[in-house]
């Protein structure tokens, strides 16, 4: 079985961004840039399956600017066989994303494609939903637990509810949550051989795809401060504070 | 103009209000439980004359939408929070730590929308669209498990009692967390932290991919206060953040912070209401 | 919390010195202080430093102040009730090859010297303390039980916790946008929020301390450099008092952590940050992981400690630290601007330094005078030159790359060379010069031979240019060498009150006639010598100082400082005006007389003395003076006329076989003579008594002078040590200075400079012997921990009647 694994760059989760002055952005020059962290967990989970003898190979793409070859070498580390970076620089949108990623596809014909269920920081939660719909097979997103058998999947999903189990006819999208498993720490010789591991570079033109934005940002503004609060010295008073701000019952 | 609403339990009536913003009318597509994003995504397809469609940004929402979206050749809009014009939303990026204005240049707009951002709109005199016959070889549900807490929803709850990692076990958050949450009728949340240690299911986590909240009362017991938890809760209108470390980043957000031992402050709490 | 309209002291900088700073500013001296952090405590580089503690350097001062850290960290939790997180883990560093291992038998010495424990250890009992460890390729390890680690945020949480119970106030989120001046004098410190009126700024503002100092017109030569270091996970059998662990030959350090292992490194191609102004904010702020850059580190690594090939990284941290093109911090008073101090440039061994930096910063900030002799870390060492950022920058990355080789003796810096030349340059690398590099001036240090190659060729005994530069010693000493100085630092002083005002500050008396020369120190409060140079009268209302070059800025700033208020009396510093012959040796006058129409015999021309003399069409000063102890004279000629000076004295000195000479020899004829060099034998830490130099004090006169307090209180007490010179029969020992002086056996001092006398034909040393009765006794030498049998002298080895210099 094939696996393909899809990762973004993206800003650290540890470090909080701030908006640009003029509106236009947030600031990122000089801001450490790591893999989008359920990114980590889709290669995570693919590399479990390739340990288990269920996968045999696995690809990694990243869309992104050359710096995302950084990213790419951090999922070959963890084990991925090969990469293959769409350069491109600039903001990207789900939707030409996962058109890129359904030309790949079409090229690479895996028969499992896991992604993060979000990357952390469009927030949009949509390229494996996007990707599925492309390809027109099935989706399993949110997924805490996955389990590989006779040409299925088996998806657990994290649902407002609680948990669902569905199974999926391969080929099939799965996106995963947190929960899915907790992403390796790589080993130095890991890290070493990563560097050497095959990487190929495509661009969106050579794929067919237009990665031309949908939407236009008008502006980028930071939210709402909250008005600074107090610290009180007992029980007894913050109940009679929350008394007075008529929060309680 | 008219708008289809996916429709998708109490977070309807607050998408609805999204929905009526765009202007034009409201079609709301009631969705029978335990149908899959595949036949759902293809059936919205089929439906013909709607401008815009809408789902609150409900998992269920999250999962069917960005589909019928990549069917239809649109951007989605995910997780607005304010409707500046037909074309023109508000939403969160980074965590909550920017809100970008965007403007939708597809002919249709697709949008989820945060249910705590937008007040309830009643559902009375909505037209109603039912669900076609569909069917998927794709997939099919093998179960589900969806504890039933006895409180209100998290999604929809007044007062919100979140506790994290500083519980030390699943059975001190439920002797602590519970009779409080009784007193007050409020929804239990918890950290990643909590969910991942195993004290709280994960449909409780409270967060930026989790779900995000925004109660009269939210009071975070043991929580340092992470980035993504942060967006997840920060929007709710009185924060409450009871933590022994004074350094804790919670109370940078907290309209009142109390600094001391859970284990005391919380029975003492749940007597003194 | 609002600013206060005013402060007696403006700790600008929320990192581990500022809050150091502040703590004993408000602890040890009641100091009104307000602290200001433009992000959050230690939000620019103290949080993601790796907080190794090591203790030993190469100055005595220096480690003195890191064990004051030490001593700080251990105790501070019980003031303040925040943990430090020190652990005395000790510290291992590993040598593989030979000249590592005589590295570490002079460290070990060294530490002995400044009364710490280091200890030579052999591979297996590296194994012991460290059996995660591979020692097949070592050689050995030098083990310093007292070093150890710490938690760089907490230390800093609880200084500042420490500073605000006695007072200080500490505001974070304030960002300091400006200064009021009142001509060099800053009157008010602008932020934005407000203004506060204050006496004294100390700028903690680590890599923001070069843009804090500019906007006071002073300049701080920092550069962020790019240091990486990886965190790993549980690492099996890795004990949590793991000694912390250096692995120079390997470019590598190790420390525990939580279990797992920090591992960094010193890469010789380090990669710099801006050059430019830091961005702001840039709040617990990071690089991408570079690793590709890091991979150098990692095969060593494992190399070293094989469990890592199979332990997962949890972290990479690529940070900016403030790094300083000679390594060492920069502390003190800024020259340019008569209230700012500054603590900045920690060479990521702020941890290490930031609670003794603190005391040293605060004591210097209060009472004016550093609390001891810091000149290697001196704000004063630096000059214009370093003003000029690309520099700064090729000349930091150069030391980075430096940290973890092996230091020679005599080693130089091969970056940012060339960059002031005197006129004679080509002139002297036509007669084969090895240059060396002192304060951006490129200077002779010895003269290769034909046949041999002109460059040094560095080890750890005699280097290449050892027998040549006897050769370049004996021409001084039997005929005449001729020495390019030009790099001299030169100031005039001038104005009525220039003699009084001078008399003030030097300690001998300077009063004398028009044309004579004093030799004097300058003293601090407690009597230490600050300065030492030599000042000539050239007329009634102006004098011609000249001192080494690395002092000029040091000196400059001593003197101007130290002029009364409303004198008549103005420094200026005239270097770059007068290139500097020395002419020495016997044959000197013969020389001399033949290019000039003057009268140059003794009674015409004394010792001591300055005239104006033509020289090939040019007035040249004459100092009649000496540092190698022969007859001679400084010529102090016109920068323009320099060469042709150069040539008139070669052609007229060939007769007599005169030849260009170099530094190194003039270091080994001053050593003969017992003539001390400012910085290592005497310095702010030594009296003139000590120094036995209390003969060019003038207390006799009754005129007061500064430090003469001081001296009348030691006068006829005995001394405390004393300053000796020490030689041994060993010829095949190499002096480098602070080897220890054993008296029976026991310690009785180091070395404060070590070298060769060819006349004399022995190693000769200068030390402070700190014994009652130093005349007595046996005495040896520890030198790369083996001891030499040694004998002490107290005056010259050479000339002891000054006879050749008065002939």
């Amino acid at each position: 079985m094939k696996i393909l694994v899809a990762v973004k760059r993206v800003v650290d989760a540890n470090f909080r961004v701030r908006v640009k002055g003029d509106g236009t952005g947030v600031e990122l020059d000089n801001v450490k840039m790591s893999m989008n962290p359920f990114d980590e967990i889709a290669v995570e989970e693919a590399v479990r399956l390739k340990e288990a003898g269920t996968a045999t190979e696995i690809v990694v793409v990243s869309i992104g600017p050359a710096k995302a070859e950084d990213t790419l070498r951090q999922a070959l580390a963890m084990g991925v066989d090969r990469a293959i970076l769409v350069v491109h620089d600039g903001k990207t949108e789900s939707l030409g994303v996962a058109k890129t990623l359904a030309a790949i596809a079409k090229s690479e014909t895996p028969d499992l494609i896991i992604l993060g269920k979000q990357a952390i920081d469009d927030d949009a939660n949509q390229t494996g939903q996007m990707l599925a719909a492309l390809l027109g097979c099935g989706q399993g997103t949110f997924a805490s637990k996955l389990v590989i058998g006779d040409g299925k999947a088996i998806v657990t999903r994290e649902v407002d509810g609680g948990l669902q189990t569905i199974e999926l006819v391969l080929p099939a999208v799965v996106t995963a949550d947190l929960r899915l498993n907790t992403p390796r720490f790589t080993a130095l010789p890991n890290i070493i051989k990563a560097r050497a591991k095959p990487l190929t570079r495509t661009s969106a033109a050579e794929l067919g795809v237009d990665l031309g934005l949908r939407l236009k940002t008008l502006k980028v503004e930071e939210p709402p401060v909250r008005a600074a609060g107090i610290i009180v010295g007992s029980v007894a008073e913050l109940v009679q504070k929350l008394r007075a701000a008529e929060v309680l019952p | 103009m008219t708008t289809l609403l996916l429709a998708d339990g109490e977070a309807t009536a607050h998408a609805l209000t999204a929905a009526l913003q765009l202007g034009g009318e409201v079609h709301i597509l009631e969705v029978p439980p335990n149908v899959l994003a595949e036949p759902l995504a293809h059936f919205i397809t089929t439906l013909d004359g709607y401008d815009a469609i809408v789902a609150p940004a409900t998992s269920t929402g999250k999962n069917v939408l960005p589909r019928v979206a990549a069917l239809l050749d649109v951007m989605q809009i995910s997780d607005i929070i304010e409707v500046v014009s037909p074309d023109t939303f508000k939403r969160p990026t980074y965590a909550g730590n920017a809100i970008e204005t965007v403007q939708s240049t597809d002919a249709k707009s697709i949008i989820t929308v945060r249910a705590s951002a937008f007040p309830p709109t009643p559902l009375d005199g909505i037209k109603r669209i039912e669900l076609g016959p569909s069917d998927s070889s794709m997939s099919r549900i093998v179960s589900e498990d969806a504890p039933k807490s006895a409180g209100p929803e998290l999604g929809s709850a007044k007062i919100i009692v979140s506790g994290g990692r500083a519980f030390g076990s699943k059975d001190k958050f439920n002797e602590l967390l519970v009779p409080l949450a009784a007193k007050l009728d409020a929804a239990i949340g918890a950290s990643r932290a909590a969910v991942d240690a195993g004290y709280a299911a994960n449909d409780l986590q409270v967060g930026q991919t989790g779900k995000i909240v925004a109660p009269d009362l939210y009071i975070a017991v043991g929580i340092s206060g992470a980035i993504q938890h942060l967006a997840g809760m920060k929007s709710s209108k009185v924060i409450v953040a009871i933590n022994s470390d004074p350094q804790s980043p919670i109370f940078a957000v907290a309209d009142y912070g109390l600094v001391g031992d859970l284990f005391t402050l919380l029975p003492e709490l749940t007597a003194a209401l | 919390m609002t600013l206060p309209s005013h402060a007696q002291m403006v700790v600008i900088g929320g990192g581990i010195i500022g809050c150091s700073t502040a703590y004993h500013l408000a602890k040890d001296h009641k100091a009104d202080v307000v602290l200001l952090e433009q992000g959050k405590l230690t939000s620019g580089s103290t949080w993601h430093a790796a907080g190794l503690v090591g203790q030993l350097r190469s100055s005595a001062s220096i480690t003195q102040v890191l064990k004051r850290s030490v001593e700080l960290y251990k105790t501070l939790e019980a003031e303040t009730g925040l943990a430090t997180g020190w652990k005395m883990t000790g510290c291992l560093r590993l040598a593989t090859t030979p000249d590592r291992w005589t590295e570490y038998k002079r460290l070990a010495t060294t530490a002995r010297s400044f009364g710490m424990d280091m200890e030579l250890v052999s591979p297996d009992e590296v194994k012991r303390m460290w059996p995660l460890m591979n020692t097949s390729d070592l050689i050995g390890a030098s083990w310093l039980p007292t070093d150890g680690q710490a938690s760089p945020s907490d230390i800093t949480q609880s200084l500042a916790k420490g500073a605000r119970m006695h007072g200080a106030k500490i505001h974070e989120g304030v960002r300091v946008t400006g200064f009021e001046m009142d001509g060099d004098r800053i009157t008010a410190v602008v932020t934005t929020d407000g203004t506060i009126a204050c006496e004294t700024v100390i700028n903690c503002g680590g890599q923001w301390a070069r843009e804090i100092g500019a906007m006071a017109g002073i300049n701080v030569p920092l550069q962020p450099v790019k240091h990486q270091y990886i965190v790993t996970e549980k690492v099996d059998g890795l004990s949590p008092d793991a000694p912390t662990l250096r692995d120079p030959d390997r470019r590598t350090y190790f420390k525990e952590e939580v279990g797992g292992l920090v591992m960094g490194g010193y890469e010789p191609d380090p990669i710099s940050w801006t050059t430019g102004d830091i961005p702001r904010p840039f709040e617990f702020q990071l690089f991408d992981d570079d690793w590709e850059h890091f991979e150098q580190h990692l095969t060593e690594a494992i190399a070293r400690v094989p469990a890592l090939e199979i332990t997962g990284v949890r972290q990479m941290i690529n940070g900016p630290e403030s790094f300083t093109p000679d390594g060492n911090f920069i502390l003190g008073a800024a020259p340019e601007c008569s209230n700012m101090y500054v603590g900045a440039g920690f060479n990521a061994f702020g941890i290490a330094s930031g609670g003794g930096a603190g005391w040293a910063l605060a004591e210097w900030a209060m009472r004016g005078e550093a609390p001891l002799d810091l000149w290697v870390v001196d704000i004063r060492r630096f000059s214009a030159l370093h003003r000029d950022r690309d520099w700064v920058n090729e000349r930091t990355l150069e030391a980075y790359g430096k940290h973890y080789t092996i230091a020679f003796p005599h080693e130089e810096y091969e970056t940012g060379r060339n960059r002031i030349v005197s006129p004679l340059y080509d002139r002297l690398k036509t007669h084969g010069a090895v240059f060396g590099s002192k304060l951006g001036w490129e200077r002779p240090n010895w003269f290769a031979p034909a046949g041999t190659a002109p460059r040094d060729v560095y080890s750890m005994g005699r280097q290449n240019w050892f027998a040549p530069v006897g050769d370049e010693h004996r021409l001084v000493r039997e005929k005449v060498g001729l020495f390019d100085q030009s790099s001299f630092a030169k100031y005039e002083v001038t104005g009525k009150d220039a003699a009084a005002s001078l008399n003030r500050i030097a300690a001998n008396n300077i009063d004398k006639p028009v044309g004579r020369l004093t030799y004097t120190q300058m003293l601090n409060t407690r009597g230490g010598i600050e300065c030492d140079l030599t000042i000539a009268r050239l007329a009634d209302d102006k004098f011609y100082i000249v001192t080494g070059t690395g002092f000029r800025t040091h000196d400059l700033a001593w003197i101007a400082e130290h002029i009364p208020a409303g004198a008549d009396a103005t420094i200026t510093d005239v270097t770059e005006q007068y290139g500097t012959l020395s002419l020495m040796g016997p044959r000197a006058r013969d020389i001399l007389a033949a290019v000039t129409g003057a009268e140059m015999s003794n009674a015409a021309f004394p010792f001591g003395h300055v005239r104006i003399l033509p020289i090939a069409g040019h007035d040249v000063r004459a100092l009649r003076v000496t540092y190698v102890g022969e007859l001679g004279w400084e010529l102090h000629i016109p920068l323009a006329a320099t060469g042709d000076v150069f040539d008139a004295l070669m052609r007229a000195g060939a007769p007599h076989g005169i030849k260009p000479v170099g530094y190194r020899a003039l270091e080994s004829l001053r050593l003969e003579k017992g003539y001390r060099a400012w910085g290592s034998d005497i310095t702010a830490n030594d009296t003139p008594f000590e120094a036995g130099l209390g003969w060019a004090v003038k207390l006799k006169s009754g005129t007061p002078f500064m430090g003469r307090d001081a001296l009348l209180a030691l006068q006829g007490k005995p001394l405390r040590k004393q300053l000796a010179t020490f030689t041994t029969d060993r010829e095949d020992v190499v002096l480098l200075g602070r080897e220890t002086i054993l008296r029976n056996g026991e310690f009785a001092g180091y070395l404060t400079s070590g070298g060769f006398g060819y006349t004399v034909g022995k190693p000769i040393g200068l030390g402070y012997v700190r014994h009652p009765e130093p005349a007595t006794g046996d005495y040896e030498l520890v030198v790369a921990n083996e001891r030499a049998a040694a004998r002490i002298h107290f005056g010259p080895l050479y000339d002891p009647q000054n006879l050749r210099v008065k002939a």
